[in-house]
């Protein structure tokens, strides 16, 4: 219950780079590839929480989209729960709240980026189609700029073809360069192959790159929490953006295209390999939970996070653990120098000159991990660059004492605490003694490991209430459920000043012996128990309920009331379009909000108060209320 | 000794704790300055519940114990009533027990069964109550759901006083909560039943009564394999461990099933429950030491934690503060019950040879009027005779007999506290926890009063 803005899944404090006691990017940065993947619950849980929070992002106020995206930043692990909350928000949003929408999702698409920029690929043509023609035409200026500001942005935030098709959407389109005429339009399967300034001897190249792209895409959709595959796209999606708008010259060609060829090679013929760097990269992942406080089920993304503090682009001192060994260059890889070099001749903007003269630096292997973290971000075909740090966390899994005196440190002794030989004792898991049972003797026993059950067996520890989680089975995701529920408390206390709280009563017996945790349910669920609610505005009642949906014809449907015509949307589940808002009444079709007014004004016409019937009474369905508008139809 | 002296203000200063030490400090009810307290560095823990590095803890109304088992280094920033380092501790012994039970437990999962049914039993300020707090959090640091069930209504600990219950706690009960904490930091609502008095020992066929329904209740929730592998622990009324409690224990020891049941500090109790239940037995009897650290509770002290525990029922705790709301209600919209005496002739009035009948388990009619004023009632679960049921029903009209059945076996829904009484308007006002029409179901008055300040 700190001031501190709410988190939804994760609480750490701002990276700061090269702290001292600061996990190192390359390490933490792999720790997620083998942490467990949230399961459904969990994600479910971050796509409520979140869109709980996307209803205060009303007006356009850069602190509330500024706090949502480090909310999605901290969630990345739950990328796609977050990216369906938006669509779904953007989905039920009211016309005026969708450009704040909208820039929240460009927000996280130009900060956070990573794999939420595939998670936004898969509908952005239908989401954004559906916000275009549901603002008033000054917003639908602003739309269009964003899509302008996406095309040109420093990197791809969405291939060229997607840009393109948004591009579709507005009117008098301002001929579209980068995608072919008449490539259909399929947001989930991006057609990267364009015919650059290089003309068409990148195609294959291009193609091959799109394959690999392809391939990552599949892998990130089947594991959205592993970082290794987003930064992979990131990487390739720069390399295919410079081809496509850059005009190089040939031998860098040749060698990028020696490059690709390698590490598709590599992708193919051994897909584990793929996993070698993940492999090695989780030994240094048992280094962060010797610190006993709460780690980041994913690294800090040091992009963002450097953006965020406003520090340049730079590289967090690695280890304090030995130093890596210099490895050398295995030709034919890419060199980092290279790809700077690229990048740098792309005249891209907006990537900092520091950056690229770190990239440059001859120590590059080392720069570039720290702007892309985590060694298992690049391919075998790349390793020298991903060298030093997988490198590094060789050396500790190949020297067990050292990752052993690393532990003692920072698992036993505590600065100020005088260090006794019964702490180090309880430190040290003995598994050997046997279990106490229950008899006097087994009693006045001293069990050792029953303290490094409740205590060092449970590395992942919550920093707001010390509750502890196990690294193994579900406990990364039991935290994450756990982190939601303080992220809801924290709300709810910053929100008591508009809201009071009050104890319900306790459920009857029957209720008790079948009720559930109601961590989810804030409100006061059971207060309706006894019928009396007279604190649930009419108003509240509406909004909770789903807004009524019927599939939509070809010929355009208006409504028969207001011979306004229905909003149309596309339905991702259904795969069909749907009309907003209609209900169905005899064999004609009308707005609820519109059926609400004809069944008031016709209450008020019959002049009844005593009949006084409730609104959802008289929507479902008195036809002949309808039937006596018929004639004005 | 001043309650004053508690609240002054003192810098801040830090007591260095080696492994298996515990802080102990008390802290009036109501002082003002509340005793706030941070773990700077190390691993301590509160009644078993971790405290985080860096966190302010508050606490008011409590005695409270921090432990480790690692050192730590904490900063206190208000001189206590009493503060001091504690040596000896049985937190061993406790971690054993602990250990012991998940044994049972692990053995339970495997074997598709039920878990331990732990009941701990003591004299008042052994620290009973401290002991189940530990073993609860312990069991749900692990992942384990246990049911703690309380029938001991002197504290109510899950409610008011002269309440019963019980309770899934899913986690690690917060180091400045109990057990009453609202449902948004505990996750579970308890199940409640009213005894009405602060003593099992007050109408104790009422209480016998209670308790078998409970554990009734309690046996039904335990049949979710959830909550039975983890089994329930049961702290009780020091009046079991007064002469003259021995039957009503193990009678208690019966009636809940228990197959574990710790004694704190002890030895002749520990004597007698061996040799009533003899080796062959399968309800398992252990002695515990008693810590150094409980205190004896004066009168005063229990007096103002039990209105302490009136107060965060309405008003909820430091935390998590709750509104209440205030209402008048008429006279003939309620229907008041007590249990008990009624109008009662002496026995020398009676017919000779005449017996007084129990009237334990009776429920009588009370007229609505200045006797209710600052009552805490509660409301029952029991719906009024006419009033609809869940399927829309109306509900019967009680002869007096089932009428009392009824009210034993129905649990409460909450507690209302009558804040003025007009009783020339044949009307009165009333606090309820919560907002809405008070429920149509009746009310029961126990010796339960409070004064709303």
């Amino acid at each position: 219950m700190t001031s501190r803005p709410p988190s939804a899944a994760v609480s750490v404090p701002p990276p700061a780079a090269g702290a001292p006691r600061q996990a190192p990017p390359q390490a933490s940065g792999a720790a997620p590839a083998t942490a467990p993947r949230p399961d459904q619950a969990a994600l479910d849980a971050v796509h409520q929480a979140y869109l709980a929070s996307l209803a205060e992002l009303t007006f356009n106020s850069k602190p509330i989209i500024t706090n949502l995206t480090i909310i999605a930043h901290e969630s990345i692990h739950a990328a796609p729960a977050v990216a369906r909350a938006i669509e779904d928000h953007l989905r039920r949003a009211d016309a005026r709240h969708v450009i704040p929408a909208m820039y929240l999702m460009d927000s996280i698409l130009k900060n956070v980026g990573g794999v939420y920029r595939s998670c936004f690929a898969r509908n952005i043509v239908a989401v954004f189609k559906a916000a275009y023609a549901a603002v008033p035409p000054q917003d639908k200026a602003r739309l269009q700029k964003l899509v302008g500001t996406w095309k040109t942005f420093t990197t791809t935030i969405f291939p060229p073809p997607t840009i393109a098709a948004l591009e579709r959407l507005f009117p008098q389109t301002p001929g579209s360069s980068s995608a072919p005429a008449g490539a259909a339009p399929s947001p989930g399967i991006p057609n990267p192959l364009a015919i650059g300034p290089n003309g068409p001897a990148t195609l294959p190249i291009q193609q091959q790159i799109a394959s690999l792209l392809a391939r990552k895409r599949a892998a990130v959709a089947a594991h959205p929490s592993d970082p290794a595959d987003a930064q992979q796209i990131q990487v390739l999606e720069q390399l295919l953006s410079v081809i496509i708008t850059t005009p190089l010259d040939p031998p860098t060609i040749n060698q990028v295209a020696l490059q690709i060829q390698n590490m598709a090679a590599a992708e193919s013929a051994a897909p584990p390999a793929m996993h070698a760097p993940d492999a090695v990269a989780s030994a240094p992942m048992i280094a962060p939970s010797q610190y006993g406080s709460l780690q980041p089920p994913l690294p800090p993304h040091p992009p963002l996070a450097s953006a965020m503090s406003g520090q340049p682009f730079g590289f967090a001192p690695p280890l304090s653990a030995p130093p890596a060994p210099p490895v050398p260059s295995v030709p034919p890889a890419l060199d980092p120098a290279m790809l700077a070099q690229l990048v740098a001749s792309s005249g891209l903007p907006g990537v900092p000159t520091s950056a690229l003269a770190d990239l440059a630096r001859p120590d590059a292997g080392e720069a570039l991990p720290g702007m892309f973290p985590g060694p298992g971000m690049l391919p075998p075909g790349f390793q020298p660059s991903a060298a030093s740090a997988a490198a590094a966390a060789a050396a500790l899994l190949a020297n067990p004492l050292a990752l052993q005196s690393i532990i003692e440190q920072a698992g036993v002794s505590y600065p100020g605490v005088p260090v006794s030989a019964s702490a180090a004792a309880t430190a040290a898991p003995i598994v050997a003694a046997p279990p106490p049972r229950l008899t006097q003797d087994d009693l006045t026993r001293f069990h050792p490991s029953a303290v490094f059950a409740l205590y060092e067996a449970m590395p992942l520890q919550c920093k707001q209430c010390g509750l502890r989680f196990p690294k193994a089975f579900d406990g990364g995701s039991r935290m994450d459920a756990h982190l939601d529920w303080h992220f809801r408390q924290n709300k709810r206390a910053l929100e008591r000043g508009k809201r009071t709280l009050s104890r319900d009563w306790y459920v009857p017996e029957a209720d008790w012996i079948v009720e559930r945790d109601i961590d989810v349910s804030d409100k006061q669920a059971v207060s309706a128990l006894f019928g009396g609610e007279p604190e649930a505005s009419a108003d509240d009642d509406k909004k909770g309920q789903p807004v009524p949906v019927l599939p939509a014809t070809e010929e355009t449907q208006r409504c028969s009331v207001c011979f306004e015509a229905f909003e149309k949307f596309f339905d991702e589940e259904e795969e069909i379009w749907m009309i907003r808002g209609a209900v169905q009444s005899g064999d004609q079709l009308a707005h609820q909000a519109c059926l609400d007014g004809v069944s008031d004004t016709a209450m008020a016409g019959t002049q009844q108060p005593a009949v006084k019937r409730k609104l959802s009474d008289a929507v479902t369905a008195d036809d002949s209320l309808l039937d006596e508008k018929k004639p004005r139809v | 000794m001043q309650a004053s002296q508690a609240d002054t203000e003192a810098e801040p200063r830090d007591w260095h704790l080696e492994p298996g030490q515990e802080f102990r400090f008390e802290v009036d009810p109501g002082a003002k300055n509340k005793a706030c307290l941070v773990l700077k560095n190390g691993r301590a823990e509160i009644f078993g519940s971790e405290l985080a590095v860096g966190v302010e803890y508050r606490f008011t109304g409590r005695k409270l114990a921090v432990f480790t088992w690692h050192g730590c280094v904490l900063q206190i920033s208000f001189s206590f009533y009493i503060e001091y380092i504690g040596f000896e501790t049985p937190m061993q012994s406790f971690l054993s027990a602990h250990m012991a039970l998940e044994q049972m437990r692990d053995h339970a999962v495997r074997t598709a069964t039920q878990g331990p049914r732990v009941l701990i039993v003591g004299q008042a300020d052994s620290g009973k109550t401290s002991l189940a707090k530990i073993l609860i959090n312990y069991a749900a640091k692990l992942s384990r759901r246990p049911l703690f069930v309380d029938i001991d209504p002197s504290q109510g600990s899950m409610s008011l006083p002269g309440t019963v219950g019980a309770m899934v706690i899913s986690r690690p009960i917060s180091c400045e909560e109990e057990f009453g904490a609202p449902l948004t930091v505990m996750g579970t609502a308890p199940i409640v039943f009213y005894h009405g008095h602060t003593s099992p020992l007050e109408k104790p066929k009422l209480y016998d009564s209670i308790i078998k329904k409970l554990i009734q209740v309690v046996d039904k929730k335990l049949e979710s394999p959830d909550h039975g592998s983890s089994g329930i622990i049961v702290d009780t009324p020091s009046q079991f461990a007064e002469p003259g409690g021995f039957e009503q224990l193990t009678e208690a020891i019966k009636a809940i099933k228990a197959n574990v049941v710790f004694v704190i500090g002890y030895e002749r109790l520990y004597s007698d429950l061996l040799r009533h239940f003899g080796a062959q037995s399968p309800v398992s009897v252990l002695k515990l030491n008693k810590s150094g650290g409980v205190v004896t509770r004066d009168k005063d002290f229990r007096r103002k934690l039990q209105m302490q525990r009136v107060k965060e029922y309405f008003y909820g705790s430091m935390r998590s503060e709750m509104t209440p709301f205030s209402q008048t209600v008429s006279f003939s919209d309620i229907a008041v019950r007590r249990v008990g005496e009624g109008l009662l002739a002496p026995s020398s009035a009676l017919p000779l040879g005449a017996e007084r009948k129990e009237h334990d388990t009776k429920f009588v009619k009370v007229e609505p009027g200045d006797i209710l004023l600052h009552s805490v009632l509660a409301v029952s679960h029991a719906l009024l005779p006419g009033a609809p049921d869940a399927s829309g029903t109306p509900t019967k009209i009680y002869t007096p007999d089932e009428e009392s059945q009824v009210l034993l076996e129905s649990n409460v829904a909450g507690f209302i506290y009558i804040s003025e009484v007009e009783d020339y308007k044949r009307k009165m006002t009333v606090l309820s926890p919560t907002p809405g029409r008070l429920p149509k179901t009746f009310l029961i008055m126990g010796a339960l009063k409070w004064m709303d300040m």
